[in-house]
């Protein structure tokens, strides 16, 4: 099936008209969130563009694309965000705060909460509409915070009562001194949360980012998820300085002109491939700023191919690989000590589609088994490293789900492994297996880079050394599902979809 | 309902309310029919965010959910609904299923109740509760109205029997503590209680000889309805924090059931001033008497002035009532609020944070109940703090309560903690 893909702007004679929205990434990337089997068939399946699954036809909760779009944009300095929308669709951003906050504090600042408005549309506006509310809130929002952007978000009940929310800032912008971004991201559209990463990075490149002064020709844009702690960031950071380079981490943490200049860049690289991917892409198509994202710097072997990447294109070949050369060599002894006494545990990861290329790769360095992989989506982004995967590690038990714990305890009661790597609201799910478990993300552990694997493999042995309190917890969780479901096929509900 | 715009809002939608609440209640399996997202928004804003409340046997992302997407809504999603209801059922065994919809399903207009009917079993039933709806507090009433008209039928009075309305799991980040200290002095009277989250049944919500709302507010609309239906007496009786307010609450349960609780009073007093009297020397020692100033729900709000002013003889301020409170009930607790002269705080209704916040930095008392929300306010006017009101993500709540006679304890040791904090 051809699928057609609206390109992100309109041509005219003079110039490129952006649009406000991206196509979503099942559309763009042919992203999927089913699959279940083995990775080779994965990797042969997706080559063959044969994945089959669309969807469950039964499914949980999970992410929507407006929750990943305030997390790229929370914590940029001099901001306020407004959700046009019910008010319980920023109900999170209370909880992004505790991010935003511990972010700041790690990077020596005195933590300040971020600020964020409700449009708090109810039944009347949902008929109505909800312009003369999201107007009141962006004055509000420029009076009350001085801020240098307002980025407004919209929302299903916006999207689905039409609300034109271009239209609205068309008309308020010159009475606010902040500039106006909208943020497209109607959770219903997309049933690839990552899109709300592109409709995020869309306000920023047609808004926020600049015509460069001059270009700077050490300076790297490194393109940071919140999920990054700061410690992650200074073990790259200590690597480009090596290389000569300077790093400008955004858009998390950043102000809004390290933003907005970071057209001035000589490369954009990234911490998280499938954070960056539209962003990095455009910044090259609109600024000439070119990009390495391949990887994700978290494993030895793929930091070596993140620092490759970067070498190539700012023909640092051998600079790079007297990097790597050392670094590995520092690094050596300490891994040979690790891995003596993690080698051989069986472990199974779950993640988001990057870091699930990421972790298992740091774990395989440490002498770890991968038994088994899930990734929160699938597509292009990963195909390669996937591929690279599975012919590192063997032929492993591998899921495309986005999140759906069900699927999860029934694939962790056959596999068994000794060590549960999972995301933020998932784990706790293996751990009432009483399977002993390692978040894939925790801001105040460093994962990236050579020392990373140092890090997290020390974390390992803790972990090892005493894994009681998931033990005691499951003995005393009640299990959700009927036994019957245990020994059923784990994707049992995965299902096509004729309309699309 | 005041329609306003909010900066940084203290509650989460219908949905947030119903959903926190349900999965307070055992063996009950939520079912949203909403967007994809919705369970996971209000389970990190209402639940994670109320001292960090976690998933529970079916919270989290365990939550069944339709997920619905550009399709259903645009086709519609009543097949979508179906199927995922007899999906859950064959994976999940609960007591009770209850499909709570979202903006997206209602707005297109989904005929759920027509699901339902294709359904043999009863144990299923549903509550409109789209965000558009109106707040978590409004989210709570849609669901037990729900429960009201799907499940409970008319029984026999149980002349010992009282239900426990207007505490909202997660909305009150400390409703467990609350309601275990609200059963355990009804228990001391001689009744059995009835908070829908113990081991009691909606069933039995018919049964009770009396309703009592603990909320100036929120649940009222239940007890009347009861009341309507199956003649069940109600009074309405704010949390109580403290000696006085407790034995004042007793005293009005006492009345409207023909109990006497002196006894029961009197003992508790004693044993609270008991222990009040181990910090009487911290307190008199270091010139404990703040001007304080309350950032919460009308609830908390009531509660909180009546015991600081009456019970620990602190000066108020503010009360900055956030609960978007119906019209109707503004003036009841204006009133709750008005004390002597000298002592009666300014009242100010907004959910709007920035609002709120203004009022508190002209003000500038020196010590604030409110949320996390607060910090850099407080850190702002150098006033002390203490998390009491949601949102609370700077500290961990697991079955602590203010209510109470034990509540007022707890109270005090967390105030006066804030105040020792830097020593």
């Amino acid at each position: 099936m051809v699928k057609r893909v609206d390109k992100v702007y309109e041509s005219t004679d003079q110039e490129k008209v952006y649009k406000s929205t991206v196509p979503v990434r099942e559309h763009r990337l042919d992203t999927t969130i089913a699959y279940g089997g083995t990775a080779s068939e994965l990797v042969n399946l997706a080559s063959k563009k044969c994945l089959k699954a669309k969807d469950r036809a039964f499914s949980q909760t999970t992410f929507c694309q407006e929750w990943l779009a305030m997390i790229t944009l929370a914590t940029i300095k001099d901001t306020v965000i407004i959700i046009h929308a019910p008010v319980g669709c920023s109900s999170s951003l209370a909880c992004i705060s505790i991010f935003n906050r511990f972010g700041q504090i790690t990077r020596g600042e005195t933590p300040s909460t971020g600020k964020w408005f409700s449009t708090n549309l109810t039944d009347a506006e949902a008929i109505h509409g909800g312009e003369t509310k999201l107007k009141e809130a962006i004055l509000e929002a420029d009076k009350r915070h001085n801020p240098n952007a307002i980025f407004i978000y919209s929302s299903c009940v916006s999207g689905i009562i039409g609300e034109d929310i271009d239209a609205i800032i068309r008309k308020i912008q010159e009475e606010v001194s902040a500039t106006v971004i909208p943020v497209y991201c109607d959770g219903f559209k997309s049933k690839v949360w990552a899109s709300g990463y592109d409709g995020s990075f869309q306000g920023v490149l047609n808004h926020l980012i600049k015509e460069p002064r001059e270009k700077q020709d050490d300076l790297v844009n490194i393109i940071n998820p919140i999920s990054f702690g700061r410690v992650d960031e200074v073990e790259v950071e200590r690597l480009l300085n090596k290389l000569g380079l300077r790093a400008n981490f955004i858009p998390n943490f950043a102000t809004t002109d390290a933003i907005g200049y970071s057209s001035e860049a000589v490369l954009t690289t990234t911490l998280c491939p499938t954070f960056s991917e539209y962003f990095a892409k455009e910044l090259k198509e609109r600024f000439q700023v070119p990009y390495a994202q391949k990887i994700i710097p978290v494993g030895l072997g793929n930091t070596d191919l993140w620092l490759r990447e970067i070498g190539e294109l700012l023909n640092k070949e051998n600079e790079v690989e007297k990097v790597i050369k050392e670094e590995r060599e520092r690094v050596e002894p300490k891994i040979i000590e690790l891995k003596e006494k993690l080698q051989g545990k069986k472990v199974f990861v779950s993640a988001g589609q990057s870091r699930a290329i990421g972790i298992p790769n740091l774990l395989a360095d440490l002498g770890l088994e991968i038994i088994g992989v899930t990734a929160y989506h699938y597509d292009e982004v990963i195909s390669d490293s996937f591929a690279n995967l599975e012919n590192r590690c063997g032929d492993f038990c591998t899921s495309v789900a986005n999140v759906q714990p069900f699927e999860q305890t029934n694939i962790l009661n056959k596999e068994q492994p000794d060590i549960y790597f999972g995301h933020m609201g998932e784990s706790v799910w293996a751990a009432k297996q009483g399977f002993p478990t390692a978040m894939i993300f925790n801001l105040a552990l460093l994962y990236t880079g050579y020392n990373g694997v140092i890090s997290f493999g020390s974390r390992l042995l803790n972990l090892i050394n005493n894994p009681s309190f998931n033990k005691r917890l499951a003995e005393h969780s009640k299990p959700i599902y009927r036994e019957a479901w245990l020994k059923e096929n784990p994707f049992k509900y995965h299902k096509g979809e004729e309309l699309e | 309902m005041n329609e306003e715009i909010i900066e940084s809002p203290r509650f989460s939608c219908a949905l947030g309310g119903a959903l926190s609440t349900i999965t307070a209640i055992k063996d009950t399996v939520p079912i949203i029919h909403a967007g994809p997202g919705c369970g996971v928004q209000v389970f990190y804003g209402q639940s994670f965010t109320a001292g960090f409340r976690g998933s529970g046997w079916i919270g989290g992302v365990s939550v069944p959910s339709t997920n619905t997407y550009e399709k259903e809504v645009v086709f519609g999603g009543e097949s979508r609904l179906k199927e995922q209801i007899e999906n859950t059922i064959e994976l999940i065994d609960g007591d009770r299923y209850v499909v709570l919809t979202g903006c997206t399903s209602e707005l297109i207009g989904d005929d759920v109740s027509g699901i339902l009917r294709e359904f043999e079993d009863k144990s299923i039933i549903y509550a409109e509760t789209a965000g558009f709806r109106g707040s978590s507090y409004i989210g709570y009433e849609i669901l037990l109205d729900a429960f009201i008209d799907q499940i409970v039928k008319e029984k026999p009075k149980e002349e010992k029997l009282v239900n426990i309305f207007g505490i909202i799991p997660s909305q009150d980040v400390f409703w467990e503590g609350n309601l275990a200290e609200i059963e355990r002095i009804l228990n001391l009277v001689g009744l059995e209680v009835n908070t829908i989250f113990n081991d009691k049944k909606i069933e039995d919500l018919s049964a009770a000889a009396l309703n009592i709302v603990v909320s100036p507010w929120a649940g009222v609309k239940i007890a009347q309805k009861l009341k309507e239906k199956f003649e069940t007496p109600y009074i309405i009786n704010p949390l109580p924090i403290g000696v006085t307010e407790t034995n004042l609450f007793l005293k009005n349960v006492g009345k409207a059931l023909g109990i006497d609780v002196s006894e029961v009073t009197a003992k508790e007093e004693e044993r609270t001033y008991k222990s009040i009297d181990k910090v009487a020397d911290f307190i008199v020692d270091f010139d404990v008497q703040l001007r304080f100033a309350t950032i919460s729900d009308s609830n908390y709000a009531i509660a909180l002035n009546k015991f600081l002013v009456n019970e620990l003889g602190w000066i108020p301020s503010l009360a900055l009532i956030s609960d978007d409170v119906p019209e109707d009930y503004r003036d009841y607790i204006r009133k709750e609020l008005n004390f002597k002269k000298t002592l009666s705080p300014e009242v100010i209704f907004s959910s709007d944070s920035g609002k709120l916040w203004d009022a508190l930095e002209k003000e500038a008392p020196n010590f604030i109940f409110g949320s996390s929300l607060d910090k850099n306010l407080a850190e702002k006017i150098g006033a002390g703090r203490l998390s009491v009101s949601f949102p609370i993500t700077d500290r961990i709540v697991i079955d602590k309560g203010y209510a109470g006679y034990k509540g007022a304890i707890s109270l005090i040791e967390d105030t006066l903690s804030e105040i020792a904090a830097p020593f």
